[in-house]
This record gives C-alpha cells, structure tokens and sequence, in this order.
C-alpha cells in the first residue's frame, strides 16, 4: 500500500452545551448522562449555523437532528457538532498506511440510520452488541496481516460513540484504557468526525513515532480499521 | 420446546454474576424493562453465555431481543444444543 496520511485537521463550534444544558429536555440529571456515557459537555453550533459551515470532509451538525425530531433520552444526550479531516496521498508524509480492514453488513442497516423524514434511529442495544465485537475484530485483522498485535501500538484513534464502547474495545484488545485516546467528555459523540477530531488532537500534541490505529463504526452497519506508523515523532 | 431446570439454573446464575442483582422469578419477564439488562450488562452477558456453554454466537443472533428474558435465553441455546 503506497498512502500516507499527512496531517489532520478539525473544528468544533465555541458553544459549550454541558449536561445541565440537555438534562431537562431528556428527563435526566446531569450525573445520569456523564454515568451513562462519559460525555460532560459538547459543542453545538448556532442554528444559523449549516454543516457545510463547519468544514468540508467529516462534518456533522448532529444538534440539528435533536432539533428536529424527536429522540430517546439515551441517543439525545450523545451528539455534538464538529468537523474532522485528513489529508491523503500516494508522496511520502508523516505516517506511512500499512493496512486496512474494511465492512459492512446491510442486514444490519436498520439498526442505525438517518433519513430526512424519520430523523436518526439507533437502536442502542443492538449497536453496543455489534460495535463491540466487530471494532476489535477489525482492529485485529489488520493487525495481524502485518503481523503485529495490539500491544505494539502506540496510540487508538476510535470513533468517540461513548465511553461503553471505547472500554470495551481496550478490554476485547487486551489494551491498557489510556491507549485510547479520549476526547468524548469534551465533545460527545460528534458521529463521522469524532475519530478525525480525536486523530487531530492527538496529532497535535506530537505523539512519540509508532504505529497507530484509527477504527470506527457507524450506519449501515459499515466499520473498519487502519494501521499506520510514522517513523519519526 | 421444553423449558430445561438445570439449563434455567445456570442461566440465572449467568444473570446474576453480570448484573450483579437477584433475577425475577417469572422467566418470561423482560429483562430490560426491569433494569437487569442494559447496555451495560447485555454485552457481558452474552460474552459469559459464550463463556459458560462453549459456543460462539455468530453476528445474526446477536438481537437483544433473543436474550430479553430467561424464557428467550433458555429457547436460543436449546435450539443451539447447548
């Protein structure tokens, strides 16, 4: 595989819409949301504010869904706005892609989608079940047609979905949790862009050179995993 | 399809040691209505049933709905032979 990525970017709206700020709405205590899912605030983007506006690769106004239709207290209180991006190409850049395990499974499609009449619907239980098998199976695929295991990487750049999911794939690797890396108590489930947020943070605070992965999971079902390494930090 | 003592015994105690509370006498009680089961607990359970009964449950069973109940749970692995 000759692709490097060469550098990450992201943006996330100034509006910081802590707990207290959706807990009403849903019925639930601020302690209630950050106990079930990690999250202690989000970005959500003025209402004037398109997804267009927020970028132009990963980009999500997920708190125009919340707007405009109605959701169970347990997908409410995830999401938040962001942006996310990535810069590819076949010359040479910082880190040098190994591999890739990519799929979908469409019986599944259902479980997890949006559509501009019934709004987003995700049916918890089913994605936790499914999301935290295949995310680690993925993860390992590739690693293993490079013949490396987890404990070789240095970093996991993971779709932020909620804290469930991102313990459960540490445990399912054998990882320690601070090989995650975590930005979802800052930001919430920003959905397509959370794992190019995460990847831009984590890029940004020049990590030590090594192989990194970047995995995620989202409708259709379709999910996969990316292997990379840089050679110097 | 018979419903199996030794198997809803074993079943309750799977409950049990991922929920960490007491399961409801009647076995066709939703388990997720009463709060032993969420997302929490759901995927540990099934992991622990995996566990227990040697098998691997491949992705088109994994539907809460097959382990909504000890009733449902008992069904599925009879009609996996376990």
């Amino acid at each position: 595989m000759n692709a490097w990525l060469h550098v990450f970017g992201h943006f996330v709206p100034e509006r910081v819409v802590g707990n207290a700020g959706i807990a009403a709405r849903i019925g639930k205590t601020p302690e209630w949301i950050e106990n079930a899912s990690g999250i202690r605030e989000r970005r959500w983007a003025r209402r004037e504010t398109s997804g267009a506006d927020l970028g132009v690769a990963a980009a999500e106004k997920m708190s125009a869904l919340l707007e405009a239709h109605s959701l169970d207290s347990n997908t409410a209180m995830l999401f938040g706005d962001g942006a996310g991006a990535v810069l590819i190409s076949s010359r040479q850049g910082r880190w040098r892609l190994l591999d890739a395990a990519l799929h979908s499974a469409g019986e599944f499609r259902a479980d997890l989608a949006y559509d501009a009449a019934g709004g987003l619907r995700m049916n918890g239980l089913f994605v936790i079940l499914h999301a935290s098998r295949k995310l680690p199976a993925a993860i390992e695929e590739a690693l293993a047609r490079q013949n490396m295991t987890a404990a070789e990487v240095r970093a996991f750049l993971l779709h932020q979905a909620n804290r469930n999911l991102l313990d459960r794939v540490a445990k399912a690797l054998g990882v320690e949790q601070n090989r995650i890396f975590t930005n979802l108590e800052r930001y919430g489930n920003t959905s397509s862009a959370s794992m190019l947020i995460a990847a831009s943070e984590w890029a940004a605070a020049e990590p030590p050179s090594g192989p990194a992965v970047f995995a995620a999971f989202g409708a259709g079902f379709h999910w996969g995993a990316v292997v990379a390494t840089s050679e110097t930090a | 399809m018979p419903e199996d003592a030794s198997r809803i015994a074993r079943i309750r105690a799977l409950i049990r040691d991922v929920s960490g509370r007491p399961t409801p006498a009647d076995v066709e009680e939703c388990l997720f209505e009463s709060g032993l089961l969420d997302s929490f607990v759901l995927p540990d359970l099934v992991s622990a049933i995996e566990q227990e009964y040697a098998i691997r449950i491949p992705d088109a069973d994994l539907n809460p709905r097959k382990f909504d109940s000890i009733a449902r749970i008992d069904r599925y692995l009879a009609s996996r032979g376990a």
